[in-house]
């Protein structure tokens, strides 16, 4: 039975929340599997319990293999095919133990890509021990802010014009997604405000800003350029 | 902004694939760690047995990284948790100290509140 439009977050029934999880955004799914680990079922519910806790992971692994693979691949730059595969394994694994260490609130994906970013120095040291470039690894000329930051400013010749307003456009959409919080740091820094006065004007502080920030310039440099 | 699609084929050349038989993810990572239902170790095992499955057999390798107990023995049985409701995330507290579980219908009913609430918390803060 479809979910009511008006009331779509109330749910019936354990077969309407099965129903409900493909339509699930990932902090919603990440919301159920932690909902589904932490309570404690009566005999005749626990097979479904466990079934929408499965369910709910298994959704949150088809949409973020590929797309976490892509990252490796196009932003940290990782060409080796099992290592790839195992980056994004092990990533998920990650998320896996520790789904309740995440904040709902915030982006899901800047915390999955800043865990698969990790991953990837980790593995590299282990492979790669005195590796002293590892620090740099994976990393472009431009990192996430400042990608974030020339995205905002009005640059090109006329003849890319056209392409920078569709990118702008995107960018302004991307944005749009992003939990409240992180959205207002995103906005206000583009508008020039500095990362002090942003952090009093919101009333966090001014490191919880740059971690914000950064993570949004991975999540919406990925968005555009997918 | 160069495109770096053109450079690399796509990203999905890069991963295993499994098949419709294929158990969940999470009972595979269950099973790597040891924390499996006896009948989730047998789906796995059942599954693994048939034949090599080079996408699950990848799973248990990368998630038996993080156990911290010894694997179960050779002869693959899993841990019998039926007395345990959450996956084994908990130790399992001493019969006499469990709370009473309220009918199947009023806990489903308390428990599917408390998700609406959480995802309603979330609704909020993201319309913010």
């Amino acid at each position: 039975m479809p979910l009511d439009p008006s009331k779509s977050l109330h749910f019936e029934s354990w077969e309407q929340l099965l129903q409900w999880l493909p339509e699930a955004n990932e902090n919603q799914l990440m919301t159920v599997f932690v909902w589904a680990g932490e309570h404690q079922a009566p005999l005749s519910d626990a097979p479904r319990l466990g079934r929408v806790r499965k369910e709910a992971f298994e959704q949150l692994v088809r949409r973020t293999r590929e797309r976490l693979a892509r990252f490796l691949i196009q932003r940290v730059h990782v060409h080796d095919p099992h290592l790839v595969e195992d980056v994004v394994q092990q990533v998920l694994i990650k998320i896996y133990l520790r789904a309740e260490q995440f904040d709902p609130k915030r982006s899901f994906w800047g915390w999955v890509y800043r865990i698969a970013r990790n991953e990837y120095i980790d593995t590299l040291r282990r492979t790669h021990p005195g590796d002293v470039a590892l620090g740099q690894t994976g990393r472009t000329d431009e990192d996430a802010e400042k990608w974030l930051e020339n995205t905002a400013e009005a640059a090109g010749t006329p003849e890319s014009a056209a392409l920078e307003k569709e990118q702008r456009q995107r960018l302004d959409a991307a944005i749009s997604t992003l939990p409240a919080l992180q959205r207002s740091v995103v906005q206000m820094k583009r508008e020039g405000v500095k990362g002090k006065d942003v952090a009093k004007k919101l009333g966090i502080s001014q490191a919880y800003v740059s971690q914000l920030y950064h993570e949004a310039g991975e999540v919406l440099r990925e968005a555009i350029e997918r | 902004m160069a495109d770096q699609r053109s450079e690399s084929p796509p990203a999905t050349t890069y991963l295993c694939v499994g098949t419709d038989e294929c158990p969940h993810v999470a009972e595979l990572i269950c099973y790597a760690l040891g924390k499996a239902l006896s009948e989730e170790c047998r789906r796995v095992e059942a599954h693994l047995n048939k034949g090599e499955c080079g996408y699950c057999r990848r799973w248990i390798d990368n998630a038996t990284r993080h156990r911290t107990e010894p694997r179960p023995d050779a002869s693959g049985k899993g841990l019998d948790l039926s007395g345990i409701f959450t996956f084994g995330r908990q130790p399992s507290p001493a019969p006499s100290e469990l709370t009473p579980i309220p009918p199947s219908s009023r806990w489903q009913r308390q428990v599917f509140i408390d998700l609406e609430q959480r995802l309603t918390i979330l609704e909020e803060g993201s319309g913010g």
